[in-house]
């Protein structure tokens, strides 16, 4: 926990006061981030800080860089320029790319026992994750014969297997049908409130705004805009009668999701 | 220790459930038992200038090289198991963890470079002393002579387990049919041609031919160049992880 001073505003009159509050750490730091593959920039001059116990999605369409971002935060790319700050270690991130880490020819609770192993975690466990992805039942199958929500949903499962400070999820609701879909935000909820940090990208915008506290729409690898959703709906006219992400994006970028 | 024993359950299994090793190992073992048991061995011969990797026609015509062990058909077809199915199913086992991308979780989850091959060279190193054993018993190798031939057929087999995993794990995993070719054919295409076995007798497979072709004799020297093999190849693992290839 940290502890800041802050401004309280009441009514139209500022009091400006230093107050101790509880407030929660700033897990993710990134600040000015830039890369260029070769001469095509794809992220340029990126900012944004994820709080613990907070849930933040990166919104784009496909190639405006989400899954750079990624690789720079688990270390797998060096950004050109720019600061990164995780403040946990990569053991203790849980990350989903897809349906990666998954070996078609085992099957399921073989896939998981392998990382129950390595973090030391009694077999129980892969059986208990298993269950809470809904794939109880498919627990013997082999990864060739799932579809591809089944194998997202074993990829989730690998990801939270080790109950991570830090989830990092490349679209983890792409390919699940809306009921799945709907699940598995609950299960991100549940995980926030039991204090793991998220970190998410996709597509879907009225995902982001149903389970997201803060979202960044990101566009040809710059952030337009950032901040809870319902207040970027709010500020940029897109309340109406439901709240339109979809339609702050296109407001800022032209471009439709 | 958790995460080398973790690695070994998975390539184990790996192994079983992906069975191309032991479908080679099985392939190899019925062309040995059709060729010993339907074709007759080779002459002695005797000739100063051969070498016991290349007997020359003349010499096999007049029988004159007698320090010349004859080529067993046990030996070649064990070579063909330890150069060709063993470096295949080892890079076969690290690609797949690369695209996976489970080499970059294993990363991630504090798997150091030397568990991953610790687990994955013992998993392939018990399955190939059972597939060994029984090459061992059809080229009717007992006793002491078993131990030998033990002792060099899986020394041969820890280098190409370690060379699997090094192509594996290099930007080149293509090379890997180029080098179980050689590797796995060579020796027996050297009996044929006198350039490559010249060439081919610092090659850890060739050294395994020739020793299983005689048991009796010192086997130092095969040791040897199997051990220096297995060294270079170890460097070149250990070259590799400080580049940053290994994750």
């Amino acid at each position: 926990m940290c502890i800041q001073a802050v401004e309280i505003k009441v009514d139209c009159v500022k009091i400006e006061c230093v107050t101790l509050i509880w407030r929660r750490c700033v897990l993710i730091k990134v600040q000015n981030l830039v890369k260029h593959y070769g001469d095509n920039p794809v992220l340029s001059d990126v900012t944004f800080e994820i709080a613990s116990q907070e849930i933040f999605a990166l919104l784009g369409p496909s190639g405006a860089g989400k899954t750079t971002i990624i690789n720079i935060l688990t270390q797998q790319l060096q950004p050109d320029s720019g600061e990164v700050e995780v403040a946990v270690t990569p053991r203790q991130v849980g990350l989903m790319l897809d349906a990666g880490g998954l070996y078609p020819h085992l099957n399921c609770l073989e896939n998981l026992n392998l990382y129950a192993r390595i973090y030391g975690l009694p077999i129980s466990r892969s059986l208990e994750v298993l269950q809470s992805v809904g794939l109880e039942a498919s627990a013997n199958k082999v990864v060739s014969e799932l579809s591809r929500g089944m194998g997202q949903r074993l990829a989730l499962a690998r990801a939270i297997l080790y109950s991570p400070k830090l989830l990092i999820l490349d679209e983890p609701t792409s390919a699940l049908d809306p009921g799945t879909a709907r699940g598995i935000c609950k299960l991100l909820q549940q995980l926030r409130d039991d204090g793991a940090t998220i970190f998410l990208t996709t597509h879907n915008m009225d995902e982001a705004l149903k389970l997201c506290d803060r979202v960044a729409l990101l566009h040809k690898g710059e952030i337009v805009v950032q901040g809870a959703p319902v207040d970027l709906c709010e500020q940029h006219n897109a309340l109406r009668t439901v709240p339109d992400l979809e339609a702050v994006f296109l407001q800022l970028t032209g471009v439709e999701l | 220790m958790k995460n080398t024993k973790a690695i070994f359950f998975k390539q184990f299994q790996s192994l079983l459930r992906n069975p191309g090793m032991i479908v080679q190992a099985i392939l190899f073992l019925v062309l040995v038992i059709i060729m010993t048991f339907l074709i007759g061995g080779y002459e002695d011969t005797d000739c100063e200038s051969c070498i016991p990797a290349y007997v020359c026609t003349p010499c096999l015509e007049g029988n004159t090289y007698t320090s010349a062990a004859d080529p067993s058909l046990t030996g070649l077809f064990t070579v063909m198991f330890v150069g060709f199915a063993l470096v295949g199913s080892a890079s076969a086992l690290v690609i797949e963890d690369k695209t996976t991308q489970n080499l970059r979780f294993m990363a991630m989850a504090d798997v150091k470079p030397w568990q991953y091959l610790v687990g994955t060279v013992v998993s392939m190193a018990i399955l190939s002393v059972g597939i060994l054993a029984l090459y061992a018993l059809v080229g009717r190798y007992l006793g002491v002579q078993m131990i030998w031939f033990m002792a060099i057929t899986m020394s041969g087999a820890i280098v190409s387990i370690l060379l699997g995993l090094v192509v594996g794990l290099s930007k080149a995993p293509g090379l890997t049919t180029l080098l179980s070719l050689v590797l796995g054919l060579g020796p027996m295409l050297s009996g044929f041609n006198e350039a490559l076995a010249r060439v081919l007798r610092f090659t850890f497979t060739q050294q395994v031919n020739l020793a299983v072709s005689d048991l009796s004799a010192d086997l130092s020297t095969n040791f040897m160049i199997i051990g220096a093999n297995g060294a270079v190849i170890l460097l070149l693992f250990v070259w590799m992880h400080r580049k940053g290839v290994l994750g």
